[in-house]
């Protein structure tokens, strides 16, 4: 009767480290498995022992090898030479666990394999197109102190993180400006999907003659002080996309309209350079 | 004996409203004689009757309209039938309910699911302004970085390119031109790039 108690036991353990162990097994074949085609192998197996020894830390960070397939995959369309992806690998796998850290910090990293690794990904290509770890740190900090330990927060971040990457790259912010920014962004009551806006305003402000720091302050008082005035002047243009469109034939696919954009900053009421709201308050 | 012309002028009455009950009976009358006029005008005969049932009888004297004699207990054997059919309708099958119920369920899961799909999609277009281009192709994280698919048409005389693309919204993407196959650039009217590792860079896209 012991006996098949314990056998019994034993094999609901083995299904239980079996279900536990799957995900990440899973997760192993796809650096395998991209290795394993024939054009892949010819041109890259070279690197495939550094490649797997760098998945098994990513794999140790419970993320998925997925990160370094999509990777090699770029690399293999635009016909990178094999020592040179080795060394991007490699700096791509700090990356990630740089981002990784950011998250479980803050207990934000899902538990799932492939939903954390597209997380860190979304935010390693911040981290690519510039944002520091610094305004990651703060962007991740403001948005669990505005929505709590959630997904969305991640969500919130990212958004006003590549709002703010299209701004600096665009109007060549510091440092400084650029936390100023992003966490003035979270904390604003301005959708997600809406963030682009602010975009706009500055492009108007500046268009009418303001300078890039007046547009940024007068962007950020408004959007701090929350949505109560509506736009007086044009937001529909894009700057971080400009040369998309959405079929709804808006000049990108960003902005579509519904009044919470607060572009009333920087729409002309004051171009004298200084620190001008555009509001008169 | 009405003529045939009295006649249209008795159907020109009644669509106008102003029949009498004498034109009726003539009406009636020159039917059963007029083979012409009973085939062109007979169908309007039991509609006028409805207008003027007293002392009328609809069909009497034309043996096309006139109705035949019912048999002997054939209502109560219609009235059967349809007693015996309504009772088959309703029979409760338990197969046939589930069945049902699982179409409904498969139905409303893939109506949901289809309409959170369209409500998480946008689609955008890639413009790309290359006279000189013979090729141009998308190439982004969203199509793992294949242009096959993905090449863009030219939108005009002027030497731009488009294509439109299904994206997924509140993600951030990355991507390239591939112009003439070989040559991966940036878009060059997105400001926001990123350094892609192996030399060259992408251009940064949030929806």
């Amino acid at each position: 009767m012991e006996k098949m108690k314990n056998s019994q036991l034993a094999k609901a353990l083995t299904i239980a480290l079996f279900l536990l162990a799957l995900p990440a097994a899973l997760s192993a074949q796809n650096l395998a498995a991209w290795f394993a085609k024939p054009a892949n192998q010819a041109a890259y197996g070279a690197i495939a022992a550094e490649a797997e020894a760098l998945a098994a830390v990513v794999r140790a960070a419970s993320l998925s090898d997925s990160l370094l397939s999509k990777r090699l995959e770029e690399a293999a369309r635009k016909r990178i030479p094999a020592n040179v992806i080795v060394t991007t690998l490699a700096e791509d796998v700090r990356q990630y666990l740089q981002v990784s850290q950011a998250l479980r910090i803050r207990k934000l990293q899902p538990v799932n394999t492939e939903q954390a690794s597209t997380m860190v990904a979304q935010v390693s290509l911040l981290i690519r197109a510039g944002i520091e770890a610094r305004e990651l740190d703060a962007s991740l900090d403001a948005a669990v102190g505005k929505l709590g330990v959630k997904p969305a927060a991640v969500s919130r971040a990212v958004a006003a993180l590549s709002v703010t990457a299209a701004a600096r790259a665009e109007y060549k912010l510091s440092i400084e400006e650029s936390l100023s920014f992003t966490t003035v962004l979270v904390q604003s009551n301005l959708t997600d999907r809406k963030m682009n806006s602010v975009l706009a305003s500055i492009k108007n402000f500046i268009a009418k003659g303001g300078s890039t720091g007046a547009a940024l302050d007068a962007v950020m008082e408004s959007v701090s002080m929350g949505n109560s005035e509506k736009a007086k002047g044009g937001s529909s243009d894009t700057t971080n996309t400009p040369s998309l469109k959405n079929k709804e034939g808006q000049t990108r696919p960003e902005n579509d309209g519904g009044g919470e954009i607060p572009s009333n900053a920087g729409s002309g009421q004051g171009n004298d350079g200084g620190n001008n709201s555009g509001r008169g308050n | 004996m009405m003529k045939c012309e009295n006649v249209h002028s008795v159907v020109e009455a009644w669509e106008e409203g102003t029949m009498t009950p004498g034109d009726m009976e003539f009406f009636r009358t020159h039917l059963e004689t007029c083979g012409d006029c009973r085939r062109r005008f007979g169908a309007l005969l039991p509609l006028m009757g409805r207008e003027f049932p007293a002392g009328m009888d609809k069909t009497a004297g034309l043996g096309i309209l006139a109705p035949m004699p019912l048999p002997a207990g054939l209502a109560d054997d219609v009235m059967a039938a349809i007693g015996r059919r309504n009772h088959h309708r309703f029979v409760f099958s338990p197969m046939l309910a589930a069945a049902a119920a699982a179409i409904f369920v498969v139905g409303l899961g893939l109506g949901l699911f289809f309409a959170k799909q369209n409500s998480d999609v946008i689609k955008v277009t890639f413009s790309l302004d290359a006279p000189q281009a013979s090729s141009v192709y998308l190439a982004g994280d969203f199509n793992a970085w294949s242009g096959k698919g993905y090449e863009l048409r030219k939108a005009g005389a002027d030497g731009t390119w488009e294509i439109m693309v299904p994206l997924e919204k509140g993600k951030v993407y990355v991507y390239n031109f591939v112009v003439d196959g070989t040559i991966w650039i940036a878009d060059p009217a997105v400001p926001a790039t990123i350094d892609d590792g192996f030399g060259g860079s992408g251009s940064l896209l949030r929806l």
